[in-house]
């Protein structure tokens, strides 16, 4: 079960008075690309049930959960940046999603590839998805950085840095869960099903 | 939204962004009573700032009581895109 409120994690300050379906065309990938907030928050959800312990299940069930906050302000800055656009504006900066979905948001990345589960992995080991959570987080990172370099609006730049932010404390978060997890099995206190068959 | 509303409404996301912070730290570090103390008295401030937002203003979440008796706030107010 999850609560929705009515505010955003962190305040964006986007001026729709000056819209720009470039940049939107641009930070859509983390809406709906590859090492987006989509795949980020249904990749660390998905992985819950078979997390071994209770605070690795806390931990992705928390970290899912703040990027579906992080998706909702990056669809706010594309809806912000689109939403007074022109058609010259919108032809001018090749946005072509247009023609699908008009200014609706989509979930794909910024050559207009859809979203698709194979951006994301589960494996019933935790050692596996802990690792892939980690390299996630720095994909997620290396491509803020890329934004940043593209924009010079500063709401924009503003929210994108303190998403680039969130990344890197939430690779700190699942490196310390993979090391408790790695300790776990030292001590042979094992707590996953499959233990008896898995090679660490 | 008024100065006083968006003053609040910062306030609320600055200490919401301190809760998530902290809890995601919480997750890994299960004994840390002073970061425990620390998340239950700005949990505290949260939730006491949330009943007055929600009161005074427009309710935060579907469970928030409707702050006018004829009208259904929740279904009434901006969506924080439209804020």
């Amino acid at each position: 079960m999850w609560v929705y409120e009515k505010k955003l994690q962190y305040p964006v300050k986007v001026d729709s008075n000056n819209p720009n379906p470039r940049l939107a065309k641009q930070l859509i990938s983390q809406y709906g690309g590859p090492d987006g907030e989509l795949a980020a928050s249904l990749r660390y959800l998905n992985q819950r049930f078979t997390m071994p312990t209770k605070n690795t299940q806390a931990l992705v069930t928390d970290i899912g959960t703040e990027e579906m906050a992080h998706l909702e302000i990056i669809g706010t800055l594309v809806y912000k940046l689109m939403k007074n656009a022109t058609k010259e504006q919108i032809e001018a900066a090749g946005y072509d999603a247009f023609v699908d979905h008009g200014k609706a948001l989509f979930y794909v990345d910024s050559t207009g590839n859809p979203w698709t589960a194979t951006y994301i992995q589960a494996k019933d080991d935790p050692i596996a998805d802990l690792t892939e959570d980690m390299a996630a987080e720095q994909k997620a990172r290396a491509t803020y950085n890329h934004l940043l370099d593209l924009t010079d609006d500063p709401g924009v730049y503003d929210a994108l840095r303190f998403l680039r932010e969130r990344e890197i404390v939430h690779f700190q978060r699942f490196g310390e869960a993979l090391v408790q997890v790695q300790e776990n099995y030292a001590c042979k206190k094992v707590f996953i099903s499959n233990a008896q068959n898995a090679q660490y | 939204m008024s100065d006083e509303q968006a003053a609040m409404m910062l306030r609320l996301q600055q200490l919401g962004l301190a809760l998530d912070d902290l809890r995601i730290y919480l997750d890994t570090h299960l004994n840390d009573s002073a970061a425990i103390e620390r998340y239950n008295a700005t949990a505290e401030e949260y939730h006491a700032l949330h009943q007055e937002y929600s009161k005074k203003f427009t309710p935060l979440r579907q469970d928030d009581p409707s702050n006018r008796a004829n009208e259904w706030a929740w279904g009434m107010s901006d969506f924080p895109w439209d804020f």
